[in-house]
């Protein structure tokens, strides 16, 4: 009789429990990172007797979390892929939009630009078509500032973002090193049962940890999870968690680094070691979007000033000046803002960055290091990470040498381990101004004019059919004339000659037609047959106003191939940047897409192994309410089998 | 296999989540009529388009510099019709000056119409276009470049400068002559100019002693202007010919960039029905799915 009651009872504990779980499922159905639970029977000792053994009733094994650690750990890394591509995608399109935008875009305003630059070329003595030119000239400067302005706010959003991801994975961090303790506390390091929904708990914390941060992890005897960042900084290692924290850049301070402690340890960076999750690709996008951005628009900016600023230095404004003599077109400054230093305190190292305008087509929108190893400076390109070595302590860097369009000179006495950052085109685009404002110093004529000798009266006096193109101005010329170069042919000698000198240069009609010469650094051309005795001039253009020769040359810069080595135009090199950010932008997006599918499919099925589902529940529901209601019967039939006994024997 | 019940409701959820984004983007690219939303779309057509909208604004900017140079010749023209008129008319004057039945007086007559061509010719030299600049002055447009002390001397203060225009990236056109090249020029064989021919014709009149060779002369000046004038035909048409290139070129561009932007509203407004009857179908098994439940029945 003991027995049945024994078992009886024994089953109706085990049922309530298995009551009391699947109601603990019900309840959690919409607990995120919940895992559904089950109880583990099994049968009880049984009691032997003569005959042989007799089942003694059911007990409760275990409360189960239904779990699979390889579909965890697939959800966590397919969640960091998701959603550290979608904060990528996010940062990426806003400068994909900027760039290309018809409204923000560089394109139209250079167009602008240059079909203003036309109009004068067209009608050199209209005041309103060069005030036309200034203007655009300055929407184009401001355009440059606009989109640079932008960029500059990301990169201050980018700070926030960094602080606030930071903050969180703090939070994270200690929230899991709390429940390492708690957990091993529960199940008497790892000895006892396991603490289902502590384990819950700090696996939900796991999966936001991994939206935020590249991590791996290793579990230890007493159930807790150890996490390490990068190339294995220990974030969390039991009950302990280090705390990660927004440093200053060495070089830079606007711009942000992750520092990294490890309980009242010294704080290292490990900005570069932090790979995926959303703070690993604020810091991809910054390095690989946002920074390069920046540095090719300012190369833009730099060489379109450059540029235009030396053709327009050899032109004649319409007051007859020279525009050497005058404000430069466009203000370009030397990136001196953009030197960063990291020197030793008795370091007396210095470094002095300027644009080589001579060499501007070489110029690169790179960053550069410069490193002192004791005797010599090194300076590396930071994208593909060349060096090039000046020797000695206060060397030179230029087109000899490094040839990208800088030159870069040391002075001083540096102390081994000094360090400069460079970044030369970084505020191009800031630093950009127009430099003349009033119309009429906008140079478009030529200062030299070739024409031939003419009598008294203004006749031409030639009588053979030679011809002298305009003739173009080099930097050379010097300028303006202090005379009239008149040159004089020799049919005989088949030969000009100039100056009191005088200076000759052969002239053959048979084999010379058309080819260049230079004359005092000015440049043309001669065809045709002169005459013996016939005489060409070159003479300052004075009251040239008419002609617009060098706004031509100037037009001509839209197409010019003044950028990547003499091989793309401004415009070029400006579709160029919208298609590279274009295609980081698609690429994020294109992996934004194909890992949300990923992580989706990962939560199917960790979810089918571990999710509630309630009709499941239900039908638990019924089977356990029916065991119960079953073992209350035995309970029953055995007290009315003691109540007939008692009745029998009670007479 | 196994399903979770927060699983069934995400999916059905993403189904209609799904369907609602790919309605956004076709209904966002219907209104704007593009199927680039945002250069991430198409990267590489982004920065074709960009440089095709280059060159549709350069093509543009090459026709206005067409029909400003168009316009600047065909002032130029004007005034060499008007020149060769004038020497037409100094030719006949000339065959009726040596008629021996003209007296003194009646040869003053003839060169005092000389007189008031040679004017009218100095007029043409100094013509000046509707921004005031003298359009056969050369470089120094703003200066009057032809002036006559009244005694036959003429000076020419101008120079031999051209002004050119672009018409196309490598092309570019002389839109002016100077007066050196059209006035100047010595008829072979000859020191003199369209101005010493027509003064020599009228002082030969004055003093009653017309010289027929002078005929040699206005004829070697006509040929000089109809050269000039057939050149400035040559580029008139040279104009028409590359605006005509240009106007394809822009054609071109324009019909590239629209293959590359420009939405087949056909197709949209197909998608954009098919994805309305997704989001419904996904809407209505969302709906049914979500009424199923064990606990409705056992109650």
């Amino acid at each position: 009789m003991a027995s049945t009651l024994g078992i009886a009872s024994s089953a109706l504990l085990s049922f309530q429990r298995s009551l009391a779980t699947t109601g603990h499922n019900i309840a959690n159905v919409n607990t995120e990172g919940y895992t559904r639970q089950s109880v583990d029977y099994s049968t009880q000792t049984p009691q032997q007797f003569g005959a042989g053994y007799l089942g003694s009733g059911v007990k409760v094994d275990a409360i189960q979390r239904i779990y699979d650690d390889f579909l965890e750990r697939q959800l966590r890394s397919s969640v960091t892929a998701r959603d550290s591509s979608e904060m990528y995608y996010n940062f990426a399109v806003q400068v994909d939009d900027l760039l290309a935008d018809q409204g923000s875009s560089l394109g139209p305003q250079l167009e602008n630009f240059f079909s203003a630059i036309q109009d004068v070329v067209n009608d050199p003595t209209s005041i309103p078509a060069r005030q036309l030119m200034l203007t655009e000239a300055g929407s184009l400067v401001e355009s440059f500032q606009y989109i640079d302005n932008e960029l500059n706010s990301l990169d201050q959003r980018i700070n926030v973002e960094l602080e606030n991801q930071v903050n969180e994975i703090n939070g994270l961090l200690s929230g899991i090193a709390d429940l390492n303790r708690h957990i091993a506390l529960a199940s008497g390091s790892g000895t006892g049962p396991a603490p289902n929904d502590l384990l819950d708990k700090r696996d939900q914390l796991l999966l936001d940890l991994s939206s935020r941060i590249g991590y791996s992890t290793v579990t230890q005897d007493d159930g807790s999870i150890n996490i390490f960042l990068g190339n294995g900084q220990a974030a969390v290692v039991g009950q302990t968690a280090a705390t990660l924290s927004v440093e200053q850049n060495a070089f830079d301070p606007q711009q942000f680094d992750v520092g990294f402690t490890l309980s009242a340890g010294s704080t290292s960076v490990i900005t570069d070691q932090i790979s995926g999750g959303t703070l690993g690709e604020i810091i991809d996008f910054r390095n690989e979007v946002l920074n390069p951005a920046r540095d090719e628009l300012g190369r833009i900016a730099v060489s379109v000033a450059e540029t235009f600023n030396a053709q327009h230095d050899l032109d004649l404004d319409l007051n007859g000046n020279l525009g050497s003599s005058l404000a430069d077109f466009f203000t370009v400054t030397d990136p001196q803002t953009e030197v960063y230093s990291d020197l030793d305190a008795s370091s007396t190292a210095a470094v002095t960055v300027a644009f080589d305008s001579s060499n501007i087509d070489k110029l690169t929108g790179d960053e550069y290091r410069l490193a002192f190893d004791g005797s010599n400076w090194t300076l590396t390109n930071l994208s593909d990470n060349s060096t090039v070595t000046g020797s000695g302590s206060t060397p030179t860097f230029n087109d000899s040498n490094l040839g990208e369009g800088l030159t870069i000179t040391l002075s001083g006495s540096p102390v081994t381990g000094d360090e400069f950052l460079l970044r030369p085109t970084r505020s191009g685009s800031t630093d950009l101004a127009v430099g003349i404002n009033d119309p009429s110093q906008v140079a478009a004529a030529s200062p030299v004019r070739i024409q031939e000798a003419v009598g008294s009266s203004g006749i031409p006096t030639n009588s053979g059919t030679g011809e002298l193109s305009f003739g173009t101005v080099t930097a050379s010329a010097s300028l303006p004339l202090s005379s009239s170069i008149t040159l004089t042919y020799d049919a005989t000698a088949k030969e000009f000659s100039y100056g009191s000198g005088p200076t000759t240069f052969s002239y053959d009609p048979a084999t010379d037609a058309g080819n260049t010469f230079t004359v005092s650094g000015i440049q043309f051309t001669i065809s045709g047959n002169p005459a013996d005795g016939d005489q060409f001039v070159i003479e300052n253009n004075s009251s040239g106003v008419g002609d617009s020769r060098n706004m031509l040359a100037l037009a001509k810069l839209q197409t010019g191939l003044t950028m990547n080595n003499g091989t793309a135009s401004y415009q070029d090199v400006y579709g160029q940047l919208i298609a590279d950010v274009g295609v980081k932008t698609r690429r994020a997006e294109t992996l934004y897409t194909t890992q949300s599918n990923l992580a989706d499919s990962a939560q199917i099925r960790h979810d089918e192994v571990s999710g509630v589902n309630l009709d499941e529940e239900a039908a638990n529901l019924l089977r356990f309410q029916q065991a119960y209601q079953a073992a209350s019967q035995v309970i029953v039939v055995s007290e009315q089998i003691f109540q007939t006994l008692l009745n029998a024997t009670g007479r | 296999m196994r399903i979770s019940t927060s699983q069934i409701f995400l999916q059905g959820l993403r189904a209609i989540q799904e369907q609602q984004v790919k309605l956004g983007t076709v209904s966002n690219q219907l209104a704007q009529g593009s199927k680039i939303l945002t250069p991430a779309d198409d990267p590489a057509a982004a920065a074709a388009i960009i440089g095709l909208n280059e060159d549709i604004s350069r093509s543009e900017q090459y026709q206005r510099n067409a029909q400003y140079a168009s316009s600047r010749l065909g002032l130029q023209e004007t005034a060499m019709d008007s020149a060769i008129d004038i020497m037409q008319r100094i030719r006949e004057l000339a065959i009726l000056g040596v008629n021996g039945t003209q007296t003194t007086d009646t040869r003053a007559d003839i060169a005092l119409e000389g007189r008031q061509l040679l004017d009218e010719m100095i007029a043409l030299a100094n013509t000046s276009d509707a921004n005031g600049e003298f359009i056969f002055g050369g470089f120094q447009s703003q200066t009057e470049p032809m002036s006559h002390d009244g005694a036959g001397n003429f000076t020419y203060s101008g120079d031999q400068g051209q002004r050119m225009v672009l018409l196309s990236q490598n092309r570019q056109v002389a839109i002016s002559d100077s007066g050196s090249d059209v006035f100047l020029q010595a008829p072979s064989g000859s020191s003199n100019s369209a101005f010493t021919v027509m003064w020599q014709f009228i002082s030969d009149l004055e003093s009653n002693s017309p010289n027929p060779d002078i005929l040699g002369d206005v004829d070697a000046v006509m040929t000089e202007f109809n050269s000039v004038r057939s050149e400035i035909g040559g580029r008139q048409r040279a104009i028409d010919l590359q605006n005509n290139l240009n106007e394809s070129t822009r054609i071109r561009a324009e019909q590239t960039r629209s293959t590359l932007q420009d939405l087949d509203f056909a197709e949209a407004s197909t998608q954009l029905n098919q994805y309305l009857t997704a989001l419904q179908a996904a809407q209505q098994s969302f709906a049914q799915i979500q009424n199923l439940s064990l606990f409705n029945v056992i109650r």
